[in-house]
């Protein structure tokens, strides 16, 4: 299965971009004119309108390739949602998503917005332990992993997207660290972890990871969502306007079916 | 017969508008699942020429190729690769020219790939 490309640095989309949500439900009228709705969950569908501008050539035919590949609308691919926090359950870490080794959690610690929707993980075992979850994000794919931290005892903490980390300082105050960048060439899901050492504790809140190089504001999240593996384009025809010497633009519609 | 090149020897002014089309049936039944199929066997491209600025010279050597062309197929060297597409009409069995002063006419052209 193949994917909707990045351009640039790591972005899937430009601005404008619009996302359009649409449902339908079977509707059954009555002659007492009652009604009876019941949703039609399987018709779900997101429209996409995609604008691209200054394209290289390099990414126009990469888009063009996508499109020559997928044979217009007929076949499918994975687009991931340039809005989306894709991780699940961002402030339940007790969901059975997240992975948790060997370390205590407990929730309702304060947060940077001044709520109790914080975590506290801690880590009592004699080697360093991860909290972590798998995200269906491609290993080719830019991602960026980022995450509020804070720990009463200063310390490091490392973030681990696949094979990169980053290691960051913790201190008494919540900052935000991230760690950006591909994973594993080939691999169908990204993993992403937070290490935390032997005897430390932390306070974590806003875990977040998106399909673009930098954080952006944070995003709660619940059931798993944001990658959409049957996606269509919705036109027969892609259209490529050559605007000057090795730069083009483009606008793009998809539907996905959720 | 070519498609003719203007003076400086290009074949396209920017922009430059240059698409691939296929034919998909998509049926949804009720369950609001699909099925799609295929109706073209490969990607056709379309090129948009807009020109502007071009002389009497340069404007009657379009008008001329149209004119001699009319519906038949033709071979096309698509502008932004290089490559040639082998088999192509001008679309909408139509060519507007304005000549808006002297050296200054102008005329779009929208060449499409049939098989």
């Amino acid at each position: 299965m193949s994917s909707f490309p990045q351009i640039g640095a790591g972005a899937v989309a430009q601005f404008p971009l619009t996302r359009s949500r649409r449902w339908r439900a079977i509707r059954n009228d009555l002659e007492s004119s009652e009604q009876i709705m019941l949703p039609d969950a399987r018709a779900g569908q997101i429209e996409w309108r995609l604008s691209y501008r200054d394209l290289t050539d390099t990414e126009a035919g990469t888009l063009g390739n996508l499109f020559a590949a997928s044979q217009g609308s007929f076949g499918a691919f994975t687009f991931i949602d340039p809005l989306a926090n894709l991780l699940a359950w961002s402030e339940d870490l007790s969901q059975p998503g997240w992975q948790f080794g060997l370390l205590l959690k407990a929730s309702g610690i304060g947060d940077p917005l001044g709520t109790q929707r914080a975590w506290s993980v801690s880590n009592s075992s004699a080697a360093s332990q991860t909290l972590q979850q798998t995200v269906g994000v491609p290993g080719e794919y830019v991602a960026c992993f980022s995450v509020y931290l804070r720990s009463s005892v200063a310390g490091t903490v490392a973030l681990v997207r696949d094979g990169t980390q980053v290691n960051v300082a913790v201190g008494p105050a919540w900052q935000r660290a991230f760690v950006n960048g591909t994973g594993v060439a080939g691999a169908v899901h990204s993993r992403f972890s937070i290490a935390v050492a032997e005897g430390q504790t932390i306070d974590v809140w806003g875990l977040q990871v998106e399909a673009q190089p930098y954080p952006s504001v944070y995003r709660q999240t619940s059931a798993a969502g944001g990658i959409y593996a049957e996606t269509y384009f919705e036109n027969d025809e892609l259209k490529i306007t050559s605007t000057s010497p090795g730069l083009s633009s483009c606008e793009i519609g998809l539907m996905s079916r959720v | 017969m070519n498609f003719p090149t203007l003076k400086t020897g290009a074949a396209a002014q920017y922009p430059l508008d240059r698409g691939v089309r296929f034919a998909t049936q998509a049926v949804r039944f009720m369950d609001g699942s699909q099925q799609r199929f295929r109706l073209y066997g490969a990607g056709l491209r379309r090129w948009t020429l807009k020109l502007d600025m071009l002389d009497e010279q340069e404007l009657g050597a379009v008008i001329a190729f149209v004119e001699q062309q009319g519906s038949a197929p033709f071979a096309f060297t698509d502008p932004a690769t290089g490559a040639i597409a082998a088999t192509c009409v001008i679309s909408g069995e139509r060519l507007d020219v304005t000549m808006k002063s002297e050296m200054s006419g102008q005329t779009t052209v929208t060449i499409e790939e049939i098989a």
